[in-house]
């Protein structure tokens, strides 16, 4: 820990009195979410593992569609969007709600109010989501992508959410210190963007449906923002918040986060409308969609270089901390998927991969290498804190990771080479579409392989977790945090 | 741990419960060990931004600008293709009839002189207003402007000895629609009732007489005169005006005659 710059004063004197006291609140705000943190985890994982098994009966389907073929609910359709909406409402936004709280609670030094009622909220958003998906896969899904869940569901998940969300909102109010750090802005802001997203997406197209293109400009006006004003938001926030909690080192520049932030704010609204270039949408629209998609390269450079330089020379401190280890990994995966993100945007690169295995491959690489994985690492940080044991296997969150890493990087890899020469061949009109499909068969397998990789970093992930759960006392904290690298015991979890 | 169940028998004695005591801070520094050692609450640097990225991003907004004005459709509705070009098939913008346009150039090119009532400057500058070298034939009109006038000339029972601007191609040189506009203006204008000036007839005389480098005297202007060319059909509209006034007087007669 020498290499860092900063002194630390807890390494001058563990026991200063400021310190100490900074070090009591925390644990009183760890004390006061303890109980709804953990039931948020708890259903984020659950949700995962659910997600995972619809995700691997989607993947197999797409190359071997005679299984699982005898009933309608288990066709194709239904079980890819129960996958989605497990993913994305359920595993994603628990442990949003999650870690997202956690952080904004300790940021604020707000202890959590009343955290009964979070959980009563969070178990009808748990509630809400298991109808909406049941009745995805009973035949009552809607067709709208992204919105799928039926609309006796919807409004039970609307309501929960801002019950859920008010919870951050109030934290902000009641923060103390004058300085609001770039997690909390980020943090904030998508606690105001994703209700508005949702209800306004809910009402203008299952409510009360606007005619024509204004619906699916709704659409995808919302789809895309969930992932750009909510996933990732949440995510950045996560990030800004362990790197330099772990590695004791303040973030590089203030100012680049400014810049990261509003950058992000002011493009990203515009940009969902890239989902229909092409379409019957008249011709600004668009685009204004792609010069917008092009903009966020600026957030995204300096959201990139931001966390790079708060890291950069800690390297070894990175690859030994199991929450950096997945967190550096989701932050470099983030400037990456960005990037390409954006020249996907440009119209003679979309007319190659839009309606391609491409698109799919993105959304991985953004839900999956991004923001599942830095969320993995804010699991790994957080879960000692408040139950105040450490992980029981180093093992387990070694197959965690290496299953994850390298299960997404297969995954992402067939569906980027499978769907560029889709999009090529589909382009050329001597090649018959039965042609294409077959030509993806091999690529399709190959994902396949990389669900069953990743449904053991799920697997190995949710044991750990459960195990550190319930079998309490099995390690003391006294022996110091799950490294990831024996080498040296001394350092951060 | 079997120190604690020692500890935990039936007849717990004073040394016993010490050590419990001692245990617990035992525990309840395991409890916050996760605290203890954790960094502090994070901070932000204040690293400037570096310079190069102010250019990168200054490139890209520029980039976006100009890719918005080149596949916005004009920001219509009804524009779909990015290739739509707004203005090719905008209605080409209507002419300004001759009549006005001619007013226009006469305010800022004539009326210095002539005066905005066309009546001229007693002594000095000719009028226009009535002159019949202005309504008579239109060939002398265009002489007078593309070359100028110079030396005696009599308008409306009055000489006048000045010099006139050219205003062809050899001098001030005016459009050929400015110069058929302010013709037919001062023709037409304070109760001149001549024949408008065309843009072919202006051609005509600016092909005739653009080489010409000197002005005219009023003596060479009624010489080698070609025919006048046919007047424009008149204009429908004050015929079918006439016949709805006829019309309607026939309502009202048949109306009386009830
Ligand atoms: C610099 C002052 C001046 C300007 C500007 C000027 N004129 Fe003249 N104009 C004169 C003078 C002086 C004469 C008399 C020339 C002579 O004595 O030979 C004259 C004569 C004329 C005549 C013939 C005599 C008459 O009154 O009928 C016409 C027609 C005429 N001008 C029209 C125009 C028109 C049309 C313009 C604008 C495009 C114009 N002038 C601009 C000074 C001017
Ligand atoms: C367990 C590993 C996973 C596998 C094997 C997997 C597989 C799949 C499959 C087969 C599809 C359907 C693609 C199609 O329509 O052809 C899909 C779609 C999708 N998945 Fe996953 N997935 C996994 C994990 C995740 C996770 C963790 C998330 C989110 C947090 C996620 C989010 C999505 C989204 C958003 C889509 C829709 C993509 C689109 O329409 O472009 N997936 N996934």
């Amino acid at each position: 820990m020498d290499t860092a710059p900063q002194s630390n004063s807890q390494i001058a004197n563990p026991y200063s009195s400021k310190d100490a006291a900074v070090r009591a609140e925390l644990s009183e705000i760890d004390a006061s979410i303890r109980s709804s943190a953990l039931f948020f985890t708890v259903s984020a994982i659950f949700w995962l593992l659910a997600g995972t098994v619809f995700a691997l009966i989607t993947a197999y389907k797409a190359h071997e569609p005679a299984f699982m073929a005898d009933g309608a609910w288990s066709t194709f359709g239904r079980m890819r969007s129960a996958h989605l909406n497990a993913m994305a409402l359920g595993w994603g936004n628990n442990i949003i709600f999650a870690i997202g709280l956690w952080i904004m609670a300790r940021l604020c030094r707000a202890p959590i109010r009343h955290g009964g009622m979070l959980t009563i909220a969070g178990i009808f958003w748990n509630v809400g989501l298991t109808i909406g998906i049941g009745g995805i896969i009973a035949g009552d899904i809607t067709s709208v992508e992204w919105l799928e869940i039926p609309h006796y569901a919807t409004p039970l998940l609307a309501i929960s959410y801002a019950l859920i969300g008010v919870w951050g909102i109030v934290a902000f109010k009641f923060r103390k210190g004058e300085h609001v750090y770039v997690s909390q802005w980020y943090i904030l802001a998508a606690l105001f963007w994703f209700p508005w997203l949702y209800v306004i997406a809910q009402v203008m197209i299952i409510w009360f449906p606007a005619r024509g293109v204004v619906q699916s400009v709704t659409n995808w006006w919302f789809a895309h923002n969930v992932l750009g004003l909510w996933l990732t938001p949440m995510a950045l926030a996560t990030a800004y918040y362990l790197i330099p909690k772990v590695l004791g080192r303040p973030i590089y520049s203030y100012y680049l986060s400014v810049l990261g932030f509003w950058a992000l704010a002011i493009f990203y609204n515009w940009a969902g409308v890239h989902h229909l270039i092409g379409g019957p949408i008249p011709v600004w629209l668009i685009s204004a969609g792609i010069v917008a998609s092009v903009m966020m390269v600026i957030p995204v450079i300096v959201v990139g270089l931001n966390h790079h330089m708060s890291v950069v020379g800690l390297h070894k401190e990175v690859w030994r901390s199991p929450t950096l280890r997945f967190t550096v990994f989701g932050a470099i995966s983030y400037t990456l998927v960005s990037l390409i993100g954006s020249s996907m945007a440009v119209r003679s690169v979309n007319e190659i991969t839009h309606f391609t295995d491409f698109t799919v491959g993105h959304a991985h690489h953004g839900v999956y290498a991004f923001f599942s994985m830095i969320m993995f690492g804010g699991v790994y940080y957080m879960m000692p804190r408040l139950l105040k044991r450490e992980w029981p296997s180093a093992t387990l969150i070694k197959l965690h990771f290496w299953g994850s890493a390298v299960g997404i990087s297969v995954m992402l890899f067939a569906l980027h080479v499978t769907g560029w020469i889709q999009g090529l061949e589909m382009n050329n009109p001597d090649i018959s579409m039965l042609e294409v499909v077959q030509n993806s068969m091999p690529w399709l397998k190959a994902r396949t392989v990389s669900g069953v990789l990743l449904s053991f970093a799920h697997v190995a992930f949710a044991v750990n977790f459960f195990w550190m759960l319930f079998a309490a006392g099995a390690v003391r904290a006294k022996q110091g945090p799950t490294l990831l690298d024996s080498s040296s015991k001394e350092g951060a979890a | 741990m079997s120190e604690e169940k020692h500890s935990s028998g039936p007849h717990p004695d004073n040394k016993a419960s010490l050590e419990q005591a001692a245990m617990q801070d035992d525990n309840m520094q395991d409890v916050h060990a996760q605290l203890m050692r954790e960094k502090e609450e994070p901070k932000e640097g204040f690293s400037p931004v570096p310079i190069v990225l102010m250019f990168i991003f200054a490139a890209l907004c520029f980039w976006g600008g100009v890719y918005l004005v080149h596949y916005s459709g004009g920001f219509r509705w009804d524009a779909y293709s990015p290739n739509f070009d707004p203005n090719a098939d905008k209605p080409v913008p209507k002419e300004i009839p001759l009549f006005e346009r001619g007013q226009k150039v006469f305010s800022q090119q004539c009326a210095v002189c002539h005066q905005a009532s066309g009546a001229g400057v007693p002594g000095v500058y000719p009028p226009i207003a009535g002159s019949e070298w202005v309504t008579e034939h239109p060939e002398v009109l265009a002489r007078i402007l593309i070359n100028g006038l110079n030396g005696p000339i009599e308008v409306m029972g009055n000489t006048y000895n000045g010099n006139m601007p050219a205003f062809g191609p050899g001098g001030l040189n005016l459009s050929n629609k400015d110069l058929a506009g302010v013709m037919t203006y001062i023709r037409q204008e304070w109760g001149n009732a001549a024949s408008e000036m065309s843009v072919p007839m202006v051609d005509t005389y600016l092909a005739a007489y653009a080489s010409r480098s000197t002005p005219w005297t009023a003596a060479e202007l009624k010489e080698g005169l070609g025919p006048i060319p046919e007047p424009e059909p008149v204009a429908e509209e004050a015929t079918e005006g006439e016949a709805d006034a006829a019309q309607a007087g026939d309502g009202q007669a048949e109306e009386a005659a009830h």
